[in-house]
């Protein structure tokens, strides 16, 4: 397998807005806004078993599986644009997207904790519109791939998504601050000790190496690991913990949307306008039909 | 959003680094490189340290890989995983950041953990995303 040196990557140096904290590793909630999430107390997370897709209201901004899909596919042309300039070949790019279940939480659908355990299984494909039509990657294409990707982000589509390493925005601001909000939140607390509590009276721990994690301790051998994990998954029905944790983030997220709403109009906006402009490169391309 | 790419361009920085020739203190003999589709993590800041190499989805890092300090995402060539998530929790779980093919981060103290801190010491698994 080729290997490239480090010249190759990009690095994401310290950047302004990261707010690195003084001591490695350490919590501090100071940096946090003051959130009452009571006003949004009638927001709710959707979440789909048949799906296992955990619905919340900053997806809006984020893309789909199927418009990032558009909107990488638009990229890669601008990439091979800029090979194509250069006169070097692309180096092997093609394949599906396939969206997994939301277990950011751990196993919560009993039927899919029967199949696959602790594993999170496939829930649909989407499939894939570029493809470079070369199937190798000698050292030099995928270095000027890079140099290219690098030279091009101008004029690359944005990819809608929050807490990408290094770029300090809105979305990124947002979802971590919800997050850690609700971590703070005494009903999460609450919840999370209800299904701590369900699992110990089916005799199950946490991990002692990782008591903090969703997912207890389990058998190696898969039906041991299946039965944890329907157990867990029952428990976290029983418990109503994942409505309940996923409210709290749906909360604090509306909260923190309302108070920016004039901003997440506008990247509502972008985003609408990048995808039709991600569509006319792709119709560019011969990729009409998606 | 056209303000987040500009930025990104503006504080994306390509470094002068390659087998032998190390940075700062890093170690001249250190292996800082990462291949095709392989997600690598380093024990200490600059890529230096004991590297683990894995594939883009690991359920867990291992206890020798567990909790790093700097990392790489090599190249992909699905163009539909141009990111790797990277969990603070084993199995997928709890807090989390992407990072896309190509990326680097020489000292994970740089990035921050939602609600303070940083993510130095943090990362226990990583998966393929969109």
């Amino acid at each position: 397998m080729a290997r490239y040196p480090l010249s190759l990557l990009v690095l994401v140096v310290a950047l302004a807005g990261c707010s690195a904290n003084s001591q490695p590793g350490g919590v501090d909630a100071a940096s946090l806004p003051s959130v009452d999430r009571a006003a949004y107390a009638g927001v709710h997370a959707k979440l789909d078993p048949a799906t296992a897709i955990i619905s919340l209201p900053m997806d809006a901004y984020e893309a789909t599986p199927d418009e990032s899909m558009v909107i990488t596919a638009a990229n890669m042309y601008v990439i091979e644009d800029c090979m194509k300039n250069a006169d070097v070949t692309m180096p092997e790019k093609h394949g599906d997207l396939t969206v997994k279940a939301d277990q950011s939480y751990g196993v919560w659908v009993p039927e899919l904790a029967a199949k696959y355990g602790y594993d999170k299984p496939i829930i649909r494909i989407v499939s894939g519109i570029y493809d470079s039509q070369t199937r190798e990657s000698a050292d030099a294409n995928v270095k000027k791939y890079f140099e290219c990707d690098n030279a091009t982000v101008s004029s690359q589509i944005p990819p809608f998504r929050s807490r990408i390493a290094g770029e300090d925005s809105l979305l990124t601001n947002i979802s971590n601050d919800s997050n850690a909000l609700s971590e703070r939140d005494p009903e999460w607390r609450e919840s999370r000790d209800d299904w701590i509590t369900c699992l110990k009276h089916a005799g199950i721990s946490m991990r002692q190496d990782s008591p903090d994690a969703w997912v207890p301790s389990y058998p190696s051998d898969k039906q041991g690991e299946i039965r944890t994990a329907v157990q867990d998954a029952n428990c976290k029905q029983e418990t109503k913990v994942m409505q309940r944790i996923s409210d709290i983030r749906a909360q604090y997220q509306s909260a923190l949307i309302a108070a920016n709403q004039a901003a997440m109009n506008r990247l509502a906006d972008d985003k609408t306008e990048a995808l039709a402009k991600a569509r006319t490169i792709l119709r560019q391309h011969g990729k009409g039909a998606v | 959003m056209r303000k987040i790419a500009k930025f990104l361009a503006a504080s994306a920085v390509v470094i002068p680094v390659s087998i032998g020739m190390g940075v700062g203190s890093a170690n001249a003999w250190a292996d800082q490189t990462c291949a095709n589709g392989k997600v690598c993590l380093f024990q200490s800041s600059v890529w230096n340290g004991t590297k683990y190499s894995n594939n883009y989805a690991a359920t867990y890092v291992g206890d020798a890989a567990n909790d790093p300090t700097s990392n790489i995402v090599g190249y992909t060539t699905n163009p539909a995983y141009r990111y790797v998530m990277f969990y603070e929790h084993l199995n997928f779980g709890g807090n989390s950041f992407y990072m896309k093919e190509g990326q680097a981060i020489s000292y994970l103290a740089d990035i921050a953990y939602p609600g303070g801190g940083n993510w130095d010491n943090r990362i226990s698994s990583h998966d393929e995303a969109y």
